[in-house]
């Protein structure tokens, strides 16, 4: 489990990260959003123990990461830029790599390897953007870790080769545990991977939840009592609602609403509407109607 | 628990060496072929084709054992700059540096085996290079490869070696700390051999501004003695092996160097991975130094075209031009005209300020300060190129250091000194670069002697022995040429006239009796001047002995007038004699000679002549 809490962070005259916290669950896979600039990448630095923080609670499994060797080899820490490994062949990697790492899994390394059709013979400079994505993430997943941490770990990569990635990670945090933390600048990448989602904008974690709680708890609901003198209602039919946002269209009005099923159900049974149709919000729906207030933050996420 | 996490930790140390080693033996085998090449190689080639191969690979091996080959100086450089730099090659990329520091390493792991294995990679072909001159060794030791008295010992080849080590382990540390303490490749490089010379560059430029402006200031000897040892690459190259104390005073300093980059690498920020400097305090350290630097080569630049007032204006101007440059290339851009380089320059034009009140005025009263003559024990005064001693006609003998240890005579000394203060004073300001006189330097004995004009570029060097532990070292060598004061001066010719001055010039204790081996007869040229012998008296060494102690004792009978009496002349001898001089690895033995003028004064000498029938003969030949 990683807990943070009240971390701060500055470079020179800039704070990075103020007041910042963050719980990610044993097991699950967490996706840290935020525009450019926002502090994923400082969060996840952090993290790795690339960075020490100035001020500030930092725990994985109750250790402090920075200086600590020995957590240090239980995580895995994937950049956004590989250029330091471009001297390599994939293979001189696998030797350097096992001979760090004691859980070393050679089987598979080689099975990914195999998947992604990657030549190890062949240095990674030679390779694709993409390609060095794909050796590294091999190589790290081959490192056995509890923590995978991976900074921005799709962009360049193919549809097919993202499936590929996302298999190993999930197939990882169910058989072992692994838990996995993914930075990203786009939430619609998030969606249908992640179990839980912070949003961070100008160093601040601003919204944090698992996304089946989240979901669960707003809906989009398309109501509609009929038309004309027909529609009959009493002025509080909505009292017992959370309303988020309310719009009409015509004789249906379209409510988002924070409430779960039962006590929208319970609504529907009272008051009977002709119309009473819930509809799935996507993740994007979800955020721009919970950060209201931050059109900035939500609208760079989804766009 | 605590075994296993130690053993763990280990392991992965060794990862980091093993890679490290797997990653850059290329460097190592170039750099140690370069030196192989040059030398080792070159021995063994002039052993297989060489008649006289004995010699010659023996000069080989020496040239290296002595730390004086081209190429072992170079590579005892280079190759722990470029070892340092490689290794810690991560720090100047920020992916690089982020992938290492989230590896399971702590930084002092990290720190300690990039360290080592820079240092195996840097000491590697010099240990190479060493077990390849071994067999030579050996080989002369059992008469294997020659049978000539061994040269190249064990024990030369040790301390050869063990000196080598300490070059490269202080080179390499302070590399270490070059990459610490900046961001990029090219500013590694540059500051990595920028530390390894800036304590000198420092103390010479110091040194020079003292010598230039503060009157009898001592720039050679014992000064620039200092500098050698600044750095074991210059002290072994000049000087051979180092001595113990000197490895180990070395050692130390490489270790503390080595500790201070581990402190800097544990506080190290990784995200300044790129920048120019990585620690604020040292970017600005950096700029000031090199804005000194700028400000004092411009400044003097400006000094010896234009005078002194030019000097501050030159500063002023190479200070301000040299912090814009290098503060640019410090921060990465060329907007540094605000207010934090503003406060930084004014930091600076106060530090610059102050060195250059230090070094080119006389805050301190030194230049006027003389020893009270109760507090030194002798003083060794040495004349170098002493004009006025007619009997030497040219001065091909060593110059004597004279040292007085007579009270009457100390007090002659520190009179002499009193009286040149001012006198040098009067003649810098009057020849100082920008100022209106030109007069000839050399104005006061007119041409009836080309001989005393020849004599004139010298000085006098005064080094007193105080009863504390401290020497007080002065050096007049501008006044030194206006000859015709110092003849004036009293002391002068109350020194000339002591007996320790004239013990030190006789011909016993100046050459040595038993060194001469011919006395000639010797021709002038149409100045008058003695340059060749013209024929050979053919003396027994008896006769000759006898005929020395004449000479020495008519010499020690001279007045100081005698001395500078030139029309007195009857004829020139010439004396050669052999000189032996034992070098560290060889000696030398050569031929010398000098002029020796017989003047009316050398009535003894005279009469041993005249007894010996060869008076008239030196006199008619002469003619």
């Amino acid at each position: 489990m990683i807990v943070i809490n009240g971390l701060t962070k500055t470079f020179d005259d800039v704070t990075a990260l103020d007041d910042f916290h963050m719980t990610v669950k044993k097991g699950s896979i967490y996706g840290l959003v935020g525009t450019n600039g926002a502090g994923k990448t400082t969060v996840l630095k952090l993290l790795s123990g690339i960075i020490k923080a100035d001020a500030g609670i930092l725990l994985i499994d109750d250790e402090i990461v920075y200086e600590n060797p020995g957590i240090k080899e239980r995580l895995s820490f994937i950049p956004d830029d590989l250029q330091f490994f471009g001297g390599y062949t994939l293979k001189e990697l696998s030797i350097y790599f096992s001979d760090v790492y004691a859980g070393w899994n050679s089987a598979l390394f080689h099975e990914i390897v195999s998947a992604f059709g990657l030549d190890p013979r062949r240095k990674l400079s030679r390779f694709s953007k993409g390609m060095q994505k794909q050796a590294v993430f091999a190589v790290s997943l081959a490192t056995m870790p509890d923590f995978l941490i991976l900074d921005e770990p799709i962009d360049g990569l193919d549809p097919l080769v993202r499936k590929i990635v996302w298999k190993y990670i999930v197939d990882a945090s169910k058989s072992r545990q692994m838990t996995t933390l993914v930075s990203s600048h786009n939430l619609r990448e998030m969606e249908g991977i992640c179990d839980s989602v912070g949003i961070i904008d100008g160093g601040k974690m601003i919204l944090e939840k698992d996304l089946d709680e989240l979901r669960s708890d707003i809906h989009k609901v398309q109501i509609s009592f009929g038309s004309g003198e027909d529609a009959v209602r009493p002025a509080d039919i909505y009292d017992s609602l959370h309303i988020m946002h309310r719009e009409n269209r015509g004789a249906i009005e379209i409510l988002i609403v924070r409430n779960n099923r039962e006590t929208l159900d319970r609504w529907r049974d009272r008051y009977r509407p002709l119309l009473f149709d819930p509809i799935p919000l996507s993740l994007e729906e979800v955020f721009i109607y919970e950060l209201r207030g931050e059109d900035h933050a939500i609208n760079s996420i989804i766009s | 628990m605590q075994s296993t996490a130690s053993s763990a930790n280990s392991a992965r140390t060794g990862a980091v060496i093993r890679e490290n080693l797997r990653r850059f033996w290329p460097l190592t085998l170039v750099f140690f072929l370069a030196m192989f090449l040059t030398s080792v190689f070159q021995a063994i080639l002039s052993l297989v084709t060489s008649d006289s191969g004995a010699a010659v690979w023996k000069n080989h091996i020496l040239s290296v054992l002595s730390g004086a080959h081209p190429m072992l100086i170079l590579v005892s450089f280079i190759l722990p700059v470029v070892a340092a730099v490689s290794v810690f090659k991560y720090l100047n990329q920020t992916s690089a540096v982020s992938v290492m520091h989230a590896m399971p390493f702590s930084r002092r792991q990290l720190f300690s085996s990039n360290f080592f294995s820079g240092l195996i990679l840097s000491l590697a072909p010099v240990l190479a290079l060493a077990l390849t001159i071994l067999p030579f060794v050996i080989g002369q030791r059992f008469h294997l490869i020659s049978s000539e008295p061994e040269v190249v010992g064990v024990l030369l080849w040790f301390t050869w070696l063990i000196s080598i080590v300490v070059v490269v382990c202080f080179t390499y540390a302070l590399s270490v700390f070059a990459c610490i303490i900046t961001g990029t490749t090219v500013m590694n490089i540059l500051i990595a051999c920028l530390l390894n010379f800036i304590v000198i560059f420092l103390y010479l430029l110091s040194i020079a501004y003292l010598d230039t402006f503060l009157l009898g200031f001592q720039s050679s000897g014992d000064s620039l003695d200092l500098a050698i040892y600044m750095h074991p690459l210059i002290l072994s190259a000049t000087s051979g092996a180092l001595h113990f104390l000197q490895i180990v005073l070395y050692l130390i300093a490489s270790g503390v160097v080595a500790l201070l980059a581990f402190l800097l690498y544990r506080v190290l920020k990784t995200e300044r991975a790129g920048d120019s400097v990585t620690f604020r305090v040292a970017g600005m350290l950096l700029i000031y130094i090199v804005t000194l630097l700028g400000m004092s080569g411009i400044g003097i630049l400006f000094f010896l075209g234009f005078g002194e007032f030019a000097l501050y204006v030159g500063a002023f101007l190479g200070a301000l031009l040299t912090f814009i440059i290098i503060t640019m290339i410090v921060r990465k851009t060329p907007k540094v005209f605000n207010m934090d380089a503003l406060k930084h320059f004014g930091i600076f034009v106060i530090i610059g300020a102050v060195f250059m009140v230090c070094t080119t005025t006389d805050i301190t009263g030194y230049e006027h300060r003389v020893p009270n003559p109760g507090a030194i024990r002798s003083v060794e005064v040495d004349f170098i190129h002493y004009p006025f001693l007619i009997p030497y006609e040219k001065y091909h003998v060593s110059d004597v250091q004279m040292v007085f240890t007579d009270p009457d005579s100390i007090g002659h000394v520190i009179a002499l000194h009193e009286a040149l203060i001012p006198a040098e004073r009067r003649y810098r300001e009057k020849h100082m670069p920008g100022a209106a006189t030109s007069e000839d330097p050399y104005p006061l004995y007119d041409d009836k002697d080309a001989l005393l004009s020849q004599q004139w570029s010298g000085g006098l060097y005064l080094r007193y022995e105080k009863t504390g532990l401290f020497r007080m070292n002065r050096t007049y060598d501008d006044m030194y040429r206006d000859g015709q004061f110092l003849m004036e001066l009293p002391d002068v010719k109350a020194l000339a006239e002591t007996s320790e001055f004239k013990d030190a010039y006789s011909l016993e204790n100046r050459i040595g009796y038993d060194h001469i081996a011919n006395i000639n007869l010797a021709a002038s040229d149409s100045g008058g001047r003695a340059n060749v012998a013209f024929f050979e008296l053919m003396l027994q060494p008896d006769n000759m002995r006898e005929l020395l102690r004449c000479m020495d004792k008519d010499f020690k009978a001279l007045s100081f007038e005698d001395m500078n009496d030139l029309d007195a002349k009857r004829f020139t001898l010439e004396l050669e004699y052999e000189v032996s001089y034992g070098g560290r690895y060889e000696s030398y033995h050569y031929t010398n000679n000098i002029y020796y003028r017989i003047t009316d004064q050398y009535t003894e000498t005279i009469a041993w002549f005249k007894a010996h029938d060869l008076y008239d003969n030196l006199l008619s030949n002469n003619e």
